[in-house]
């Protein structure tokens, strides 16, 4: 009887979220009704906690696992990009390559992938096996052809892509999707068509 | 699978249901990470997902009218 008191007494929480979408299921609301019906039977009163127990650990669990598959992958990121930056090579000192070269060395990466890209300009298509995403790729622009190139074949970000074709940041990252996303609907016309 | 589908699975500690479960939401948030880290990413989550399975196994969740009342807490 005195959990019926609670009810009356605590009208605030029925209108939790969390009580009005258990209660919008046919069974539990059955399950609430018969608890209100029968106070006296312990039974009804204890199925109604177990129904309920199930429903609100089922929801803690989901929002639990969403929250930490979001997060993580946030740290993930996090996590690869200090490490990227912070993995700074060191000379050796008794190393007998002088400073000029290692500069070279060090700073080549950027100057090569330019002239490198270029170079393997060609074999960038020859790359492609599937005869169809062959024939749709070449019917891009050239830059949209050189961005792509760079993000996948390269593997460089787009930031890092920007500042190889001197092109601004926001011009990749349109370019990029504009081409993925002619080459998805060439590819789906040609499925539908023949 | 619905929710309660999930519950059981967690509650059976099978591991791979559930991971299947949040296929969709792994997917979507590998989205966080350059697409060479994606393969490491998605594994690391399923990793992650085992080490708290046992955490959320001892859940303590309250009754319906300890959930209803205001008083106590």
């Amino acid at each position: 009887m005195e959990k019926l008191n609670l009810l009356s007494k605590c009208k605030s929480q029925m209108n939790q979220p969390v009580i009005k979408n258990f209660l919008n299921d046919e069974n539990n609301y059955a399950l609430f009704n018969k608890a209100l019906q029968e106070p006296s039977n312990t039974e009804s009163i204890k199925k109604l906690d177990e129904a309920f127990q199930r429903y609100y650990k089922s929801i803690k669990i989901l929002g639990y696992i969403s929250k930490l598959i979001y997060f993580y992958s946030i740290d993930f990121d996090k996590k690869r990009n200090n490490h990227k930056n912070k993995e700074v090579y060191i000379k050796d000192k008794d190393s007998k390559i002088d400073d000029e070269t290692l500069q070279e060395v060090y700073f080549s990466s950027k100057k090569d992938l330019t002239f490198e890209g270029f170079q393997n300009h060609q074999s960038f298509l020859d790359r492609i096996e599937d005869e169809k995403l062959y024939k749709n790729i070449k019917s891009l622009k050239p830059l949209q052809l050189r961005i792509l190139e760079l993000i996948y074949v390269q593997g460089l970000s787009n930031k890092e892509a920007a500042s190889v074709l001197g092109e601004s940041e926001q011009t990749i990252s349109y370019n990029h999707r504009a081409a993925l996303k002619k080459l998805k609907n060439n590819l789906e016309e040609m499925v539908n068509y023949g | 699978m619905d929710n309660l589908s999930l519950l059981s699975a967690v509650e059976e500690g099978n591991i791979l249901q559930v991971i299947s479960f949040f296929e969709p939401s792994i997917k979507k948030n590998l989205r966080n990470t350059p697409y060479q880290e994606r393969n490491d990413l998605e594994q690391e989550i399923s990793m992650k997902i085992l080490e708290k399975i046992n955490k959320l196994q001892s859940l303590e969740v309250p009754t319906f009218f300890e959930f209803i009342d205001c008083e106590s807490g």
